[in-house]
């Protein structure tokens, strides 16, 4: 308990850091809000009726308290740029990068565990060293590239989908998740290939173990013994890794989404960020952190957890 | 749970950014049986050494002047005369490959420099250290880790302006946090270790004990993870090029060309291969060779 | 090379706001080919896709400041007149004007049976309200600036609304192209309603805005049923989206770009309408000399330039005026200065400048175009020995830098009108204009100006304003260079497609054919 409380206390600690460094950078970096929205049409009187307006001439530390105590109670202010709730914006957004995280996860699970299964079954032969090369090349390829060649070979050769034709899942779920089948596989690709690697090696451990060879001896058949007994137990060192691997890849949707032209979190934010639109760069920040910071705490107490069941 | 199951748990999850670094080194040891294992060190010091040869080849000399635009050879297919094609303004695509691979290897380079560095100090002395010391530095480095390295890049390019070396430093900056919990973890653990109790006892100071006693034993784990952070260098700035907030014209970058790329997939789709190509084979050498170091001098700890 | 048209959008956006607007390529007659090329007939009905390169950044017309959110909401909003693809003001809400002998009085009657897409009958009530929230000064400033110099907004009767100015002005029905809105209607910004061919359906940020047909629109009905404008942000993926059919139109390609689409696209061309310049400061040494300004026109070549960026589309200019706004674009001064390295070579020498100079290019690093003119001049500059960095920064910091705080030594971006006036283009280089990013003080031109701002007569005015832009160009304010070319590819399940001399998109033009 007392480990949990602790980890707790670090994360808001490290979320009050990161929304302070983001405060702070718009404070260094230059251009106005207030002269962005007015453009060159502004003249100095308008532009300081409008940052008096947003509340930008109050001190920073004032300013900071205040957007703290707002997002406490939920209210994440106002987009600058688009006079809607940042909440209701981002609160759009969230769902794509989320499910974009999401199956490209289902991906990696897709792809890594049969793969590994079969190295493992049928180690250092043929399969198993096919498998290894092909791992450690594609977990050489960015994302990015993955992304142009799919575009090249199913959207413009192939036809298989429409490049740019992103569909809201507002319109039809089904073409939401299938838009998003071949970006999730893009970002899924690398990091199934380095799970997989690390999957076998778990899981040839695991196939050495008494226990393993107690139930081989038992005339268990390699199969059945492979995946009743080792698959979990191999499972868990690998279980830090995947959790990061979600982190990651909601931290870094924003270059896929680009790619894919997929408007989600990652777009929100680098646009957000041009047009100096603080309220909603802010949020998006804290909202990635939490995120990331969250999985950490939760990888950490897995981890210990079975920590301790492995050592029972 | 005693302190060292922490220590596990630090080392098997490192940020993010190494993400794949953490892997549990005792289930690699395991593992080593697949013979495939010893080739990954020559073959990723080959690949290696050939990819880092071409780009320095074409610091001082590529076949063609990167910028030179002929309207004759626009879009020209892959040939003898242009080993990778032209682009859309008729440049040699090889020359500019080689370009942009320039930026890139000192982007990462001077990413490892800079988050490796500070990351090792960091982790060094909070891992060795511990206490409210090591509490304090590993909050701020998970708020670090937890800011996207994107908008740090764009904070310091809208602060200092754009070019590649603005890019080496958000970064670095990015980098610091997983280098710094890598070596923390390692350093924890070699912390309770016999030879350095005793070398304690005997009075070593404690900067010696860290950089000249501990330094050397957790070198391999090290250089694999340096490597690691070479290649995510080498894919974020890639990645940051592409979207346009990395490298700036007039320095070349492959992320760039690999995004400009897309407007003449069909009618020039080696614009896009060949420097996705090249990426691909400089991070796996590089790869390679981390796992290479890693199954040649680090079984032994 | 594109990277982020966007940016061109912005930059013309902004950098042109006071202007903003433009004005029109007259271009489009003689190159657009598409009419006879396509054999199918019109068809009633169908929708289309846009792609346009950055989200929109308001939905009140009043507030709306980026010049690639007016083009957009050209479709749903009109003002008492509206521009035409010829760049006349024609009657809109109003029917008829009617403008006093002093210039002083405006007054129109509107039109029958215009409806707001809500289905309220169009009032003087609403009338007065839109001119009179644009010229609220109770913020400090009025929404339009021009609008200072209203002294009163009266309501003859239901039909008739009458405008007296301060001071007399010949060109204000220019600036009546403001939108009219709902009296007292606060929701603009998320649902906005309007007169236009078109309605508001809805928006996603980042994603799309959709349109629909305005079916009881008081003119010309719209041929599509719907519209959507999708946010393509990177300008990389504009050619294959267009290819793959998630958008069937974009403005603005380069011409590498449009030489992509050579199947099932045609490309129309037209100009930008804006003024594409290396703006100096003239307030900074050396560029306070007027010879060494001069010399920097004698060795930039607009021609080379257009031919680098664009295989030569474009059309050269020397004035702070473009062959768009017709009436007073004089073709004379694109001449001015031909490419004479000597000639310039001397200027620089009698300047004191003998070795040459280090000369800074700030540039906005979104804007291809301006950055890729910005290379070729530094190198064409190399043979007077002036030796340029480029310093790309961005648009955020352009503004505040270069345009708010004149902190700059020079600068490529393009300059447009906000209307169909003169005055849109020229008053901004008058000593004490706030958009006098330049700092050109010229007791001469502030002279004539004023002269040309006064006078009632329209010949007169014209003469005085094509004098006006004579000074600019002897007196080497700017280093003139083009009208960008704008080239639009648009899917051949379409055709319609008209240029205006402002920056706008006319949607109602376009149908779908067989």
């Amino acid at each position: 308990m007392k480990f949990v409380l602790k980890k707790i206390t670090g994360l808001i600690i490290a979320l009050l850091i990161v929304s302070m460094l983001a405060f702070l950078a718009f404070e260094v970096i230059p251009g106005d809000p207030a002269r962005s929205i007015l453009g060159t049409e502004a003249t100095e009187a308008k532009v300081q009726a409008l940052r008096e307006e947003m509340g930008l001439n109050r001190p920073l530390p004032q300013r900071y308290g205040q957007w703290v105590k707002d997002f406490l109670t939920g209210d994440m202010g106002t987009s600058y740029s688009y006079q809607v709730p940042v909440r209701e914006m981002i609160g759009d957004k969230i769902p794509i990068t989320i499910t974009l995280a999401v199956m490209a996860f289902f991906f990696i699970l897709l792809f890594s565990i049969p793969i590994s299964l079969l190295s493992v079954r049928y180690e250092n032969r043929f399969v198993d060293r096919f498998f290894l090369i092909l791992n450690q090349v594609t977990m050489s390829i960015p994302p990015f590239f993955i992304g142009i060649v799919f575009t090249f070979l199913f959207g413009l050769m192939f036809q298989w989908f429409t490049p740019g034709g992103y569909i809201s899942y507002t319109e039809s779920v089904s073409g939401f998740l299938g838009y998003l089948v071949l970006p999730s596989i893009a970002i899924a690709l690398p990091k199934a290939a380095m799970t997989t690697k690390m999957f076998r090696n778990s899981l040839i451990t695991e196939m050495r173990q008494d226990y393993v060879r107690t139930a081989l001896s038992r005339g268990n058949s390699p199969w059945r013994v492979l995946v009743r007994h080792a698959l979990r137990n191999g499972i868990l060192p690998i279980i830090t890794f995947l959790g990061m691997a979600i982190a990651d890849m909601i931290a870094n949707s924003i270059v896929i989404e680009q790619v894919f032209g997929i408007p989600g979190l990652g777009r929100t934010l680098i646009s957000s960020i041009s047009k100096r639109d603080y309220p909603v760069v802010e949020a998006v920040i804290v909202l990635i952190a939490v995120v990331i910071l969250v999985i950490n705490v939760i990888v950490d107490l897995l981890y210990q957890k079975l920590d301790k069941r492995i050592e029972i | 749970m005693d302190r060292k199951s922490i220590n596990g748990t630090k080392k098997g999850k490192t940020s993010s950014i190494l993400s794949d670094s953490g892997k549990g080194k005792g289930v690699r040891r395991n593992a080593a049986g697949s013979k495939l294992k010893g080739y990954n060190f020559t073959f990723g010091v080959t690949l290696t050494v050939i990819m880092v040869g071409l780009i320095i080849l074409g610091f001082f000399w590529t076949p063609y002047d990167t910028e030179a635009m002929q309207g004759s050879v626009k879009l020209n297919a892959p040939s003898l005369a242009h080993i990778f094609g032209t682009d859309q303004f008729g440049r040699d695509v090889f020359s500019r490959v080689l370009a942009g691979a320039g930026s890139t290897l000192m982007i990462a380079v001077g990413t490892i420099v800079i988050g490796g560095g500070i990351g090792i100090l960091v982790g060094a002395i909070t891992g060795y250290a511990g206490g409210w010391l090591d509490e304090g530095l590993m909050r701020i480095n998970d708020a670090v880790a937890a800011f996207p390295s994107v908008l740090l890049a764009l904070v310091i390019i809208s602060i200092w302006g754009t070019g590649k070396y603005k890019v080496m430093l958000a970064l670095g900056i990015a980098f610091i946090p997983s280098f710094a919990r890598i070596v923390r973890g390692e350093f924890m653990r070699c912390r309770e270790e016999d030879y350095v109790t005793s070398a304690k006892l005997i009075g070593v100071s404690a900067p010696r004990i860290l950089f000249v006693h501990i330094l050397p034993n957790i070198l391999p784990t090290l250089l694999s993870s340096l490597t690691i952070g070479f290649n995510n260098a080498v894919i974020q700035e890639a990645g940051m090029s592409y979207l346009g907030i990395g490298v700036q014209p007039p320095d070349a970058s492959l992320g760039r060309m690999l995004s400009e790329s897309q407007t003449y997939l069909a009618s020039g789709p080696w614009c896009a291969i060949f420097p996705g190509l090249f990426l691909v084979l400089l991070i796996l050498g590089v790869g390679m060779l981390g796992e290479g170091i890693l199954d040649r001098f680090g079984g032994g700890r | 090379m594109k990277r982020r048209v966007m940016s061109i959008l912005l930059m013309l956006t902004m950098a042109a706001t006071i202007a903003l607007s433009g004005c029109s390529g007259d271009k489009e007659k003689q190159e657009s080919a598409p009419e006879n090329k396509l054999s199918g007939k019109p068809v009633e009905g169908g929708s289309i896709k846009v792609g346009i390169s950055q989200d929109l950044d308001s939905l009140d017309p009043h507030k709306a400041v980026a010049a690639g959110t007016k083009e957009v909401l050209f479709n749903i909003y009109e003002g008492l007149v509206k521009p035409d693809k010829d760049g006349n003001l024609i009657a809109a809400v109003a029917s008829e004007y009617k403008v006093s002998d002093d210039a002083k009085v405006y007054t129109f009657t509107l039109r029958d049976g215009v409806k707001f897409h809500n289905g309220n009958a169009v009032t003087a009530e609403d009338v007065k309200y839109s001119i009179d929230r644009c010229a609220d000064t109770s913020n400090g400033e009025p929404l339009v600036s021009a609008y200072s110099i209203i002294e009163s907004v009266n309501i003859l009767d239901e039909k008739t609304v009458e405008i007296r100015l301060t001071e007399p002005n010949t060109e204000f029905l220019a600036y009546m192209t403001t939108a009219i809105i709902p009296k007292d209607y606060d929701k603009l910004d998320t649902a906005p309603v309007g007169t236009g061919p078109f309605k508001y359906v809805s928006r996603s940020p980042q994603e799309n805005v959709i349109l629909e047909k305005n079916e009881d629109y008081w003119g010309e009905k719209a041929h599509l049923n719907q519209v959507e404008f999708k946010i393509v942000a990177d300008a990389d993926m504009v050619v294959t989206n267009l290819k793959g059919g998630s958008i069937d139109m974009a403005m603005r390609l380069t011409s590498s770009q449009a030489a992509e689409l050579t199947k099932g696209f045609h490309i129309e061309e037209g100009t930008m309408n804006l003024v594409q310049a290396l703006y100096l400061n003239n307030a900074v040494e050396p560029l306070n000399n007027e010879k060494v300004r001069q010399a920097l026109c004698y060795a930039i070549n607009p021609d080379e330039i257009m031919d680098m960026m664009s295989d030569g589309k474009g059309v050269r200019i020397g004035t702070s005026m473009y062959p768009g706004l017709k009436k007073y674009y004089d073709d004379e001064y694109a001449h001015y200065y031909e490419q004479d390295f000597e000639k310039a070579k001397e200027l620089l020498k009698e300047a004191g400048y003998e070795d040459g100079f280090d000369l800074e290019i700030t540039v906005s690093s979104a804007d291809q175009p301006h950055v890729d003119t910005a290379q070729v001049i530094a190198e064409e500059l190399k043979n007077i020995g002036v030796n340029v960095t480029i310093k790309p920064i961005e648009w955020e910091a352009w503004l505040e830098d270069v345009y708010a705080n004149r902190d700059y030594q020079s600068t490529v971006v393009g300059v447009d009108a906000s209307n169909l006036s003169a005055r849109a283009m020229l008053e901004r280089f008058t000593s004490d204009a706030p958009g006098n990013f330049i700092n050109f003080k010229n007791k001469e031109y502030d002279k004539v100006f004023g002269e040309a701002i006064a006078a009632t007569d329209e010949k007169e005015q014209i003469e005085l304003y094509k004098e006006a832009e004579g000074i600019l160009a002897e007196k080497a304010a700017n280093v003139y260079i083009q009208d960008l070319a704008n080239l639009v590819a648009i899917s051949d399940k379409y055709d319609g497609y008209t240029f205006y001399p402002l920056y706008v998109q006319d949607m109602s033009t376009i149908y779908m054919v067989e």
